[in-house]
């Protein structure tokens, strides 16, 4: 007899010989056993003490049960809900307690087993993402860089220039074009000989203390970094450090690797937009270089600056001046922060004796002049 | 008005036929779609980010992208069609029961029925022919699968058992269980028999078994290809 008042379960009800598979059904719970609405106009009511209960589905998740004691063919019906069995547990009789409390319980199993899986896909997830960055930073940039022909990335320095020379002021004659140039000149002669770049170096009228470099090697110099120096040599010093990041592939890596970022997230996430990809390559401006590159950048310099007759102790003299009047905090990009300024300086120092450079020849310019043509 | 599906063509080459009110939407394979009316947008979705599109494409062996197809500009009708020749069967789903799918065999589904890829034990996974991934498929609403060769619906009663050759299998209801086993007791007249191993399926439920083994036909036409040289 089915109890309108009473709450239902909802169960699967297959026939006696599972003609038809399973269809919907609703088990309510009755003092004397389960009502069965199997859909179709179907109503069959099953005594407690004729239940027959066993386990099936995948991971016997589903709870089975017969009623053997009824006359005439009987059918199953198959529930997952674990309220409906321990309720169940309170009324059958005492041999089948134990399996329904211990399917209730087992199901709570899987319960648990499900957040176990979905926490443990969660972290398959971050260190899959993790560990592509991780790629991404250290295998495929390395040889992204390596495998990317010269002319690509001087095509890709072409493209790149042009958009950082937009609404800027170029300055390609006077004093302090002259300066830049003869300075370039200078540390030509103390770069490798094989080297395959041919460096171009543009003056930029801007108040900023900046100098990047792009790939394929051309170079940004601002003219508020020029006013900032004291000599020609500590303007070299930077330009030699800047050089380096190019000779190092450390521009094209970088570049690769943040163009790769953007793709990798943006797969991972579904919205593999490259248009927004291709755009990265727009903020360059945005890239610093990790410690690792700014010591080698600076290493190298130093060997350019004492190959070139400069005093390899510019740079460091050029940093301390800087981070004595901002704060270290305010490190113009060129310098990057990730060595400390203090350690920084001194490795300069002590890469200034270990190479033993010849007596310096200075560079051949009035620096006061070439600042005074600065001034507005 | 809902959704309409019709099976076109029985038999060997069918089509599935969708009549979409404006505005309702499908979801099918990607490359399903054999001819549309204008109405009908179609867009390429990787259900479930990069993570589910990879995991259907790696281990399920379906394709990367799904194709949802919406009566965007007033009704419309599309009709779609499986890769291999076969068979479709159109399973309406209540709630009630949920599907296991073998990889390959999902053609389209309504947008209300999800699809999952569920991992195999390691026994199932190596030797059941399905591999480790298989689909689960839930919700309410009309779900479309395809099979090599027909299909043919074997109904199990509570506890009742039946065996099925690796390979063969499309679909079968979760509340049906299943292990493998040697075909024969012993392993040689396993191996002598031609099945080595096999699916023990236990009641209640439904499995959808394909005639036609892909594999084996696959093996049957590379005989038949001539060998250079």
């Amino acid at each position: 007899m089915t109890d309108a008042t009473l709450p239902y379960f909802k169960a699967v009800w297959f026939t006696p010989d599972g003609s038809g598979g399973g269809r919907a059904a609703r088990v309510t719970l009755t003092p004397e056993g389960l009502s069965i609405d199997a859909g179709e106009g179907y109503r069959v009511d099953w005594p407690l003490r004729g239940l027959k209960f066993g386990k099936a589905g995948e991971e016997e998740a589903y709870l089975l049960i017969t009623c053997p004691i009824v006359p005439g063919p009987v059918g199953a019906l198959t529930l997952t809900d674990q309220a409906f069995a321990r309720i169940l547990a309170t009324r059958v009789p005492l041999v089948d307690q134990p399996l329904l409390a211990r399917f209730a319980e087992e199901n709570q199993g899987h319960v648990r087993r499900k957040w176990r899986n979905l926490f443990l896909a969660s972290l398959l997830t971050a260190a899959a993402f993790g560990g592509g960055y991780w790629a991404l930073n250290h295998w495929v940039s390395d040889w992204a860089a390596k495998k990317l022909p010269l002319e690509t990335e001087k095509k890709w320095g072409d493209l790149l220039i042009r958009s950082q020379l937009v609404g800027k002021t170029e300055i390609t004659q006077g004093p302090s074009y002259e300066a830049a140039q003869a300075i370039l000149r200078r540390l030509r002669t103390g770069a490798p000989k094989d080297l395959p770049y041919t460096f171009t170096l543009h003056v930029v009228k801007d108040p900023m203390v900046n100098a990047f470099a792009l790939p394929g090697g051309h170079m940004v110099l601002m003219t508020g970094l020029m006013k900032e120096a004291s000599s020609a040599e500590e303007v070299a010093g930077v330009l030699a450090h800047e050089m380096s990041h190019v000779t190092q592939r450390h521009v094209v890596k970088r570049l690769v690797q943040s163009l790769g970022w953007r793709l990798w997230f943006s797969l991972f996430f579904g919205s593999g937009d490259l248009g927004q990809v291709a755009f990265g390559m727009g903020s360059l401006m945005e890239i610093s270089y990790g410690r690792g590159q700014e010591e080698e950048a600076d290493r190298e310099g130093a060997k350019v600056m004492a190959k070139a007759g400069l005093p390899v102790t510019a740079l460091g003299t050029f940093f301390d001046k800087l981070s004595k009047k901002d704060g270290t905090d305010k490190v113009p990009a060129f310098l990057s922060t990730h060595p400390a300024s203090k350690s920084r300086s001194e490795a300069m120092k002590k890469l200034a004796e270990e190479l033993k450079p010849q007596a310096p020849r200075p560079l051949a310019l009035d620096w006061a002049e070439v600042k005074a043509s600065l001034r507005p | 008005m809902s959704a309409k599906f019709e099976i076109i063509h029985p038999g060997d080459s069918p089509a599935l036929k969708v009549d979409l009110p404006q505005g309702e939407s499908v979801y099918a394979e990607g490359g399903a779609m054999v001819s549309m009316t204008p109405a009908i947008k179609v867009e390429g979705s990787m259900r479930g980010g990069l993570l589910g599109a990879l995991s259907r494409k790696i281990f399920r062996g379906e394709t990367f992208f799904y194709q949802t197809l919406t009566a965007a500009s007033g009704d419309g009708q599309v009709l779609l069609a499986p890769a291999p020749p076969g068979e479709i069967i159109l399973l309406e789903m209540d709630g009630s029961l949920s599907y296991l799918v073998q990889k390959g065999s999902f053609l389209m589904a309504s947008r209300t029925v999800t699809l999952q890829s569920k991992m195999q034990n390691l026994t199932k996974g190596l030797f059941s022919g399905e591999g480790f991934f298989i689909s689960e498929v839930t919700g309410q609403g009309t779900l479309a699968l395809n099979s090599f060769g027909a299909v043919h619906r074997v109904d199990l009663a509570a506890n009742e058992e039946y065996v099925v050759d690796n390979s063969h299998l499309v679909a079968w209801t979760s509340t049906t269980s299943y292990k493998i086993q040697k075909s024969s007791s012993g392993w040689i007249s396993s191996l002598t028999s031609g099945e080595m191993l096999v699916c023990r399926f236990k009641g209640p439920g439904t499995v959808y078994i394909q005639t036609r083994n892909p594999s084996a036909f696959g093996g049957w036409v590379s005989a038949y290809i001539p060998t250079k040289g």
